[in-house]
């Protein structure tokens, strides 16, 4: 027994030794072949979020078709966000390999540059693309000069409103500075908006919102933190500390998710959605979910500080080819299908997704069958997103949390944006070292 | 006296409503919601019973991948049931009759392991599956669900087998069976309570797995229900009344086999605890 | 005797001679051959900083220092750690204590009583996730049954935003857990229940010990080996809640249920830093060994410690006997 006890354990010793060496530095280099003949019947893989627009099955259809037009065999994979996040980011981190065509998150951009997980699309790009595009949308997914993702979900945000409400408080536009929101709450002794602020990164998402249309940055140009500097910062907390002192926004914005801040607004619970997404509108006018029907405008500018400068949230999520992928060609091939003008255009028709091409934001067809576009464009013109940072998560993490003390008050707005500069500095250490 | 008796009745059927309620009304709200509409579920009016009884979350979830899903997870969890029985319960059997040299310290050991939290495990075990390309596949959920179940499984069932008599097992053997054959006629059906318990412990715990469904599995080729209804969770939030839906189905089987075989749960799966 | 036994044996055939080792094998292989590596994989990742270059995973040794860092640079490891053994000790305490208290009511006879017995299993049966999902969307703070209840029978006036605030989430998450878990203690506690002979408490009755002192005198005890098996499998289990916080709360507000299993996840799949995660995936598995430890320690008294004292003296025995 003993000796057979023993061959087992050494075995299985060997065998952890065979794993673990391997596990450590082994190189994968896979130089891009380019000639098209012989795309067709390789398999690509392709992991990206469930789309929660995408109610009839738009990326599924358009997968197959162009796996019947071109000979290329996709496995497409959908989960949850946060699943996708995880597993992305898992894979990678364990040597790469099993996707050709990621999910590439406007936040993940330092990180994932950093640490050489994605591919740079210059060479496969056409001049039409890097022309025709919208340029925000490019400049958001470059790093050095290079670019590394194609937009599939333009998730820009823009200011819609709940004209009845409005209008039985007796405004006749929608609040244009902070303050005018505060006195809207004071007026009708309800909450004015509802948000999420609460502790993941969409709670970021927002606070993000808040801080940059009261001018304020988290950190500066060379990633610096400077939240216990910047006086728009400290603007944007102090108002934000007060309006939750006053219900100027719910108490449950703390626990909710864009989700629920949808339902409620779509159920007249509050008349402002400071930083709606593309899909809330077609919803807001389903008779199945929705009880203010007709009543849901689009403003041509967003809240912000003075009423002059005016910004809004842009968050795209777009499609990238990871370093590891043995199939670099037939992954383009694939984004190039997917994010093509024509097929941007069926898209925003099937779906009501904000395109990507520049040019389809004055299409006639799209203008009318979207016409707060027209409002959409005009607010879109200042649009910000997260830092380039490579501790974007801790980043994302760090301004939940400390909003969140701050906010209900169990720090004050100044010991509250010291302790997030502390951490920050200390995150930012942390990453550089590594 | 008699006054006393009944106010003793009294209150204690008074503390019987109050488990029955705590206990049924969470789960009798998540039902409710399963038939609701989900403009009626947002609208604050309704609290008890709904205007509307509608079927089409059931229908909607039959659309969205539930059937997969629901197939992964069966088959999955009679793998590693049918499995950790055969293999457990002989070395359950081993453990309490044998003497070999490293028999306790293993026993300990395998007991040891389960003392781990998975998030420990699951970056190694992903690079391992992956080199073995093994990810995102059922017999990978099969062979982690077995090492999960077994050590638990071997300690119940052992000491089950440790209080029953030897001798008849040993007039067994002397009437010519061998010790396996003995074993299956004599022991196996007296220890038939306990096993019954611990399938069901077993069936309980497979099926209800989510972590490492979680991280390892991709596509509906191996993903489990408790995997699909958190993808109901979106980058902008939870689809409340989806997850309500399948959460009813998915804790459906569990919950029928648990009531079906009640009495062996509550006198075999603690009578083995009892005798440890 | 002994002798006799010992040709015998060599007399058996090798599979009958070897069964006992022979029938561990398939077990054994399962629950070390999946185990083994990853074990050690961890704690070799624990002792290096892990970083990336494409395809490549570079490791640097850093002996402790990932361990060390835990303690002294990590912001929140500490709150962590702390709302972890928070948690743990609250949820499992309340479970037994609330357990062992409804399998009292529960073993008196009255009608119905198999279908409420038989009712304790819903709870324990149905998966985490839909418990968790169950009672995000019961403590909503605009739509949930929590509010909708209060809210009818008077007692608040507005909503509360349960999941909101610290003090108030860590309670949701809390009773979450003590709803699911509790019914298991229940069932194990009647089944223990069951088990006492009625004369004792007959006779304990004659010497006019009835009520608080028969259950300290008679019952407790008599419990106590079942109980000793949940406090160790309880706590274990309430170390790895993953599913219940992920999707309450993700840790938060302001990080009050950030449990530690919870932020390791953070660590490893959103920074990216494999080192610091696996060493405190260790230091929570320590925890876990440890106190396991101390409850045998505590629960073990003196004559349960004589009695495996004996058995482990009869054990030399019996392996001395087989030596020769």
């Amino acid at each position: 027994m003993k000796k057979k006890l023993s061959l087992v354990l050494s075995l299985v010793l060997a065998l952890s030794v065979v794993l673990m060496g391997a596990g450590c530095g082994k190189s994968n280099n896979t130089p891009a072949t380019s000639s098209d003949n012989s795309l067709k019947g390789q398999k690509i893989t392709v992991i990206l979020p469930q789309n929660e627009a995408d109610t009839v099955g738009f990326r599924k259809a358009k997968t197959a078709q162009f796996e019947k037009e071109t000979g290329i065999k996709v496995e497409l994979i959908e989960k949850s966000w946060e699943g996708v996040s995880d597993d992305v980011t898992g894979d990678l981190a364990s040597g790469g390999g099993t996707y050709d065509v990621i999910e590439f998150d406007n936040s993940w951009i330092g990180k994932f540059i950093k640490n050489q997980w994605v591919a740079p699309l210059d060479d496969y790009m056409t001049a039409d693309m890097k022309s025709g595009m919208v340029p925000g949308l490019l400049d958001l997914f470059s790093s050095g000069g290079k670019h590394y993702g194609i937009v599939w979900n333009n998730d820009t945000r823009f200011y819609m409103y709940n004209s009845k409400m409005l209008s039985d408080a007796g405004l006749s536009a929608p609040p244009k500075t902070w303050d005018e929101v505060a006195a809207l709450a004071k007026k009708t002794g309800k909450t004015a908006y509802m948000d999420t602020y609460k502790q993941e990164q969409m709670g970021t998402n927002e606070l993000m919102f808040v801080v940059y249309s009261f001018g304020g940055n988290f950190v500066d140009d060379q990633g610096n933190p400077i939240v216990s500097t910047d006086p728009g910062v400290k603007a944007a907390y102090t108002w934000l500390a007060q309006a939750y002192k006053d219900g100027v926004f719910g108490k449950s914005t703390l626990t909710m998710d864009y989700e629920e801040v949808a339902q409620s607004f779509d159920n007249g619970d509050f008349p402002l959605m400071l930083q709606a997404w593309p899909g809330v509108y077609a919803d807001s006018n389903d008779n199945t979910k929705s009880k203010i029907v007709g009543n849901v405008n689009v403003a041509d500018y967003s809240v912000s500080k003075t009423g002059n400068e005016q910004v809004v949230l842009t968050l795209p999520e777009a499609m990238a080819i990871t370093s590891t992928s043995k199939h670099k060609e037939a992954a383009w091939k694939y984004i190039e299908y997917m994010s093509s003008k024509s097929m941007d255009k069926e898209r925003s028709e099937a779906i009501g997704s904000l395109p990507i091409w520049s040019d389809l934001y004055n299409d006639s067809d799209l203008l009318q069958k979207y016409p707060y576009w027209k409002q959409f464009g005009e607010q879109a013109q200042n649009s910000k997103g997260y830092p380039k940072i490579v501790w974007v998560d801790n980043f994302s993490d760090i301004v939940a949390k400390q909003s969140q003390k701050i906010l209900t008050g169990s720090v004050s707005v100044d010991q509250g944006l010291q302790q997030m500069q502390k951490l920050m500095e200390d995150a930012k250490k942390a990453s550089d070292q590594q | 006296m008699k006054i006393k008796k009944v106010l003793n009745r009294t209150v204690l059927y008074f503390l019987v409503l109050v488990i029955i309620v705590v206990t049924l009304a969470p789960y009798l709200w998540l039902v409710i919601s399963s038939f609701s509409t989900k403009i009626e579920l947002m609208s604050r009016q309704i609290f008890l019973i709904p205007h509307t009884i509608t079927f089409a979350n059931y229908k909607d979830l039959m659309s969205r991948d539930f059937i997969p899903a629901a197939m992964n997870s069966i088959i999955v969890t009679s793998s590693v049931v049918v499995i950790s029985v055969i293999i457990g319960v002989l070395a359950a059997y081993a453990f309490s009759r044998f003497r070999f040299r490293g028999k306790n310290p293993l026993l300990n050991l395998s007991l040891f392991t389960q003392m781990i939290p998975p998030i420990a495990l699951i970056i190694p075990m992903y690079i391992i599956f992956k080199r073995l390309d093994l990810i995102n596949q059922r017999i990978t959920l099969i062979m982690i669900y077995l090492s999960l179940v077994l050590p638990y499984l071997i300690w119940i069932m052992k000491s089950y087998i440790d209080v029953t008599p030897k001798t008849l097992e040993e007039a067994a053997m002397i009437d010519g069976c061998s010790r396996l054959k003995s074993f299956f006629f004599v022991v196996l059906p007296m220890i038939s309570t306990g096993l019954a318990a611990t399938v069901i412990f077993s069936f309980i715990i497979t099926w209800n797995e989510f972590f490492y469904a979680f991280s390892l599995t991709k596509t509906l080729d191996a993903k489990t229900l408790p995997v699909l209804i958190y993808d109901f969770n979106s980058k902008f939030g939870a689809n409340y009344v989806m997850s309500a839906t399948a959460g009813v189905l998915a804790s459906l089987p569990p919950v029928l086999i648990a009531l079906l075989f009640q009495k062996y749960i509550i006198t075999g799966l603690a009578a083995g605890a009892v005798k440890e | 005797m002994k002798e006799k036994q010992a040709k015998k044996r060599e007399k058996e055939p090798f599979f009958e001679r070897h069964l006992g080792p022979i029938l561990i094998t398939p077990s054994t292989l399962v629950i070390f051959g999946i185990l083994f590596i990853p074990i050690f994989y961890a704690l070799y990742m624990s002792l290096n900083r892990i970083s990336f270059r494409g395809a490549d995973t570079i490791y640097k040794f850093a002996g402790i220092k990932n361990f060390v860092n835990l303690f002294t640079i990590d912001p929140w490891f500490k709150s962590s750690f702390v709302t972890t053994i928070l948690f743990v000790v609250l949820t499992v305490a309340t479970e037994i204590v609330i357990g062992v208290a409804a399998s009292l009511v529960l073993n008196k006879k009255f009608h119905g009583r198999g279908f409420v017995r038989g009712l304790m299993i819903l709870p324990w049966a149905m998966p985490t996730v839909v418990n968790a999902v169950m009672w995000k969307w019961i403590f909503n703070a605009e739509y949930g049954a929590a509010n909708g209840l209060l809210m009818k029978l008077g007692i608040i006036k507005t909503g509360i935003a349960w999941l909101g605030t610290p003090k108030m989430a860590f309670l949701c998450v809390f009773l979450a857990n003590v709803w699911k878990e509790t019914p298991y203690v229940i069932l194990l506690a009647i089944a223990a229940l069951s088990t006492i002979p009625g004369d004792l408490y007959e006779a304990a009755s004659i010497d006019g010990a009835g009520g608080w002192k028969a259950f300290w005198r008679i019952t407790l005890p008599m419990i106590k080996p079942v109980l000793l098996i949940l406090l160790i499998t309880k706590t274990i289990w309430a170390f790895q809640t993953f599913d219940l916080v992920a999707i309450m709360t993700s840790g938060g507000p302001q990080n009050a249920t950030n449990l530690l299993s919870y932020y390791i996840h953070f660590v490893a799949f959103k920074q990216t830093d494999f080192g610091s995660a696996a060493a405190m995936s260790y230091v929570l598995s320590m925890i876990c060994f440890a106190l396991s430890f101390v409850y045998i320690k505590l629960f073990m008294n003196n004559d349960d410690g004589a009695e495996k004292k004996t058995k482990k003296a009869q054990r030399r025995k019996l392996a001395t006997a087989h030596e020769d």
